[in-house]
């Protein structure tokens, strides 16, 4: 398959589905009893991206987890095209990726091994895919190598080329910069690109100013007072 | 049993498969364990006799407690636990994936090992034959069991002693009818009570550790 069959294939897989809606309504996530920032609210609809900024520790990780349902510490309301994400987990997980700190590859199985059955969890066997996702992101040459024996950057590449192999919607991602060089940030941003134009959704945290994507808005979490407040009290005791 | 059980199963044991010292070290604890006891205790052929169902059941019921780690840690750090619940498997689907590719990868091989330190210990052929019998029935009983300890430790620090203590009183009445089967058919008196109770076990477990199991990994991963 020549590249550009690949492609029109990979776009027309990204269309299937265009009419998303993601409504986060008064988010906190709490950490022992103590929330973590202030509730946030905000909408997205498809060709929507957001990136979620903030101190270290301001909760960035913890929001993310909450949105795609792993974690149950938060207040607040999570809903996919108008359903709680809870009530129906399995539409939701339908049209979710996310690929977190935890890259979630087995460093014992081959780069190729890995992203085979991550993509037929859910989707018919194809391969073109992701000998075309692997020859984008440059580590076609390593198909068969472990991804033990893979560098941070490149095992950052085997988990992203995930959102070529896997046609879904909405992409929550947590610093999927991290360990890569100049050259996958640009592919990145590409994709991200060609995913909104689709009518994609993209989440994403990030400490860097990314300028590539388009439409990108900056979501600062604020960090709640009960912080200065206790100082406070400590200091009258 | 459907197609993603299977897939499921196949990756487990592909992975477990690839890390030699999982899978060899928990049979090779279980053959230098029982092995080291002739030379210990006494080599009398009666007395041996005598304490073989205790040491071979004791052995084996250790050594699946040193396997279950190699199949939940890991995979939850490298957040492939996670990933799994994000593409939709259930969580019971996951325990019981992880317990069949435990017992088949482990559980199976004690099995079959077994009957050779029988010999090794002078059981004669009956008592050798229910002991396999009884291995094969419960080793499996012990993974489902461990599974739901391993999801509730996952991701403590020193879950191992923690994983212990939660399980071994579970583990018990496993070991006391399993070695009390092979006692039993050693001294030539009726075994069958034995024997069905731990298939009840069995069954028991295979029905209630993969919901106990599912709903341990969502607290552990919250």
């Amino acid at each position: 398959m020549t590249g550009q069959q690949a492609l029109a294939k990979e776009n027309k897989n990204l269309q299937q589905k265009s009419d998303n809606q993601l409504k986060v309504q008064d988010l906190t996530v709490f950490r022992s009893e103590l929330p973590l920032f202030e509730p946030v609210s905000f909408n997205m609809k498809s060709g929507d991206a957001i990136q979620i900024s903030g101190t270290n520790g301001s909760g960035k990780t913890s929001l993310l987890r909450c949105l795609c349902g792993l974690s149950h510490r938060h207040e607040g309301l999570i809903s996919w095209n108008e359903g709680n994400i809870d009530d129906d987990k399995n539409e939701f997980y339908a049209q979710l990726l996310y690929i977190g700190h935890a890259l979630g590859l087995k460093p014992k199985l081959s780069i190729e091994k890995n992203l085979d059955f991550y993509q037929q969890l859910r989707f018919p066997k194809d391969e073109d895919s992701i000998v075309n996702a692997l020859e984008q992101l440059k580590i076609g040459a390593y198909h068969d190598e472990l991804v033990g024996n893979l560098s941070a950057g490149q095992k950052r590449r085997v988990a992203l080329a995930r959102i070529l192999c896997e046609p879904v919607s909405l992409w929550v991602l947590d610093e999927p910069m991290v360990a890569l060089d100049v050259d996958g940030q640009n592919w990145l941003e590409k994709t991200c690109n060609r995913h909104l134009s689709n009518g994609g959704m993209i989440i994403l945290t990030s400490h860097q100013t990314i300028k590539g994507i388009n439409g990108l808005t900056e979501f600062r979490l604020k960090e709640t007072n009960w912080k200065e407040n206790s100082s406070l009290e400590d200091s009258k005791l | 049993m459907n197609g993603l059980l299977i897939s499921l199963i196949k990756r487990e044991i592909s992975v477990v498969l690839r890390s030699q010292s999982e899978f060899v070290y928990p049979l090779a604890f279980f053959v230098i364990v029982t092995s080291l006891f002739p030379l210990a205790v006494t080599p009398d052929p009666v007395q041996l006799a005598f304490l073989a169902p205790g040491i071979i059941w004791v052995a084996a019921l250790l050594s699946i407690l040193l396997s279950l780690n190699g199949f939940y840690q890991a995979d939850f750090e490298e957040g492939g636990l996670e990933q799994l619940l994000l593409a939709g498997v259930s969580g019971s689907n996951i325990v019981i994936a992880k317990s069949v590719a435990n017992w088949l990868v482990t559980g199976l091989p004690l099995v079959i090992v077994a009957p050779l330190i029988g010999v090794l210990f002078h059981m004669d052929i009956q008592a050798n034959g229910v002991a396999m019998l009884s291995l094969f029935l419960a080793t499996p009983t012990l993974c489902f069991i461990g599974s739901i300890g391993m999801c509730l430790t996952l991701g403590l620090r020193n879950g191992g002693v923690l994983l212990t203590l939660l399980i071994l009183p579970l583990f018990i009445p496993v070991l006391i009818f399993g070695a009390s089967a092979v006692q039993a058919a050693s001294i030539g008196i009726d075994y069958s009570g034995q024997l069905a109770i731990l298939g009840a076990l069995l069954i028991l477990s295979i029905i209630l550790a993969p919901y106990a199991g599912a709903a341990a990994m969502k607290i552990s991963i919250n």
